[in-house]
């Protein structure tokens, strides 16, 4: 990836537009390494109560000092609670970064729009730096941006289904139309899926479960940095224009004519 | 003095800080929250903030999440 070619979320500068969940990781021994192999710069994590019967170490003990936190506020069902989250996530000393993610609908977890701008409204004026997770809408796309997001993270499919990009039109219509970084999440499951998003112009992706759920999650990892690494330079060298009928690839011969 | 932390009842001998809870339940500090009562504890007042009987007390950390 090109240094001069960053991505700038909330005012801060990243090298990496593949941000990295925790979840679902058969061991935390695996993250540091994956951390590595990705060269993620932003990873996300969850709020929860203690667990003092277990003997594991804290998640934080696994990331490097270096890398950006992006608390999600999962298990909320209100702006209310997503609002709660967030203030407590920040008052953890984590920073100001936020993923909003209101979720009522427990069947395909599909995030709460209309909570999800309330919640972004709120925390956006108390100088949190706010990434809403939406299902993808053009116009709710832009009233997050104008409440005050960082960036809009349209989801691709539901999570964990590793379906790939299955609301790829809508979310073309929202990269073409926004003024704000838009990160594909949710449903990415493999680095072809990653390529397309940012074949299409996507700023950034988010993969949590296609790296974590599969069987080699480092390689994998790896993989998916090539794939966003090439759909983006792909996208800036911008595609050759598609064509109904054929234009040869080789001259035709003048010497085979009789 | 009972108290309800995390959600579950709690007894202890005498009157304590949130530092003296937290030390007694081996609690890791880094990215700890504590709340008491639904308010935010910063974490420069633990060593001073005293827990009451009926107090209701939740310890928060980061966890893995996507």
């Amino acid at each position: 990836m090109k240094n001069n070619d960053k991505l700038i979320l909330g005012g801060v500068e990243f090298t990496s537009r593949l941000l990295t969940g925790t979840g679902k990781f058969s061991s935390k021994e695996l993250i540091t390494p994956m951390i590595e192999a990705s060269e993620t710069q932003m990873i996300t994590m969850a709020l929860r109560r203690v667990d003092s019967s277990s003997k594991e170490k804290n998640i934080l003990s696994y990331i490097p000092k270096d890398i950006v936190l992006l608390p999600n506020t999962s298990g909320a069902r209100t702006a209310e609670e997503a609002i709660k989250i967030a203030r407590i996530a920040r008052a953890a000393g984590c920073g100001d970064f936020i993923k909003i993610e209101v979720i009522t609908d427990m069947k395909y977890l599909m995030p709460d729009n209309e909570e999800t701008l309330k919640a972004t409204e709120v925390l956006a004026s108390e100088g949190f730096k706010v990434l809403p997770y939406m299902v993808p809408d053009l116009v709710m796309a832009k009233k997050l941006e104008r409440a005050g997001a960082a960036a809009v993270m349209p989801l691709g499919s539901p999570i964990g289904s590793n379906k790939g990009i299955q609301t790829r039109d809508i979310v073309k219509l929202i990269i073409e139309n926004s003024n704000v970084p838009i990160i594909v999440d949710a449903g990415i499951g493999k680095p072809s899926h990653a390529a397309e998003a940012m074949e299409m112009g996507a700023d950034a992706v988010l993969v949590n479960s296609a790296i974590a759920c599969s069987v080699d999650p480092v390689m994998m990892a790896r993989a998916f940095k090539k794939a966003v690494e090439a759909g983006r330079e792909a996208y800036l060298a911008q595609f050759a224009l598609e064509h109904d009928i054929a234009y040869a690839s080789s001259p035709f011969t003048g010497f085979l004519e009789a | 003095m009972e108290i309800k932390l995390n959600g579950k009842d709690k007894i202890y001998n005498k009157d304590l800080t949130i530092s003296c809870i937290i030390k007694l339940e081996a609690t890791p500090r880094d990215g700890l929250v504590v709340m008491v009562n639904e308010d935010i504890i910063p974490r420069e007042d633990w060593d001073n903030h005293s827990i009451s009987t009926d107090d209701e007390v939740e310890m928060l950390c980061f966890v893995s999440g996507g």
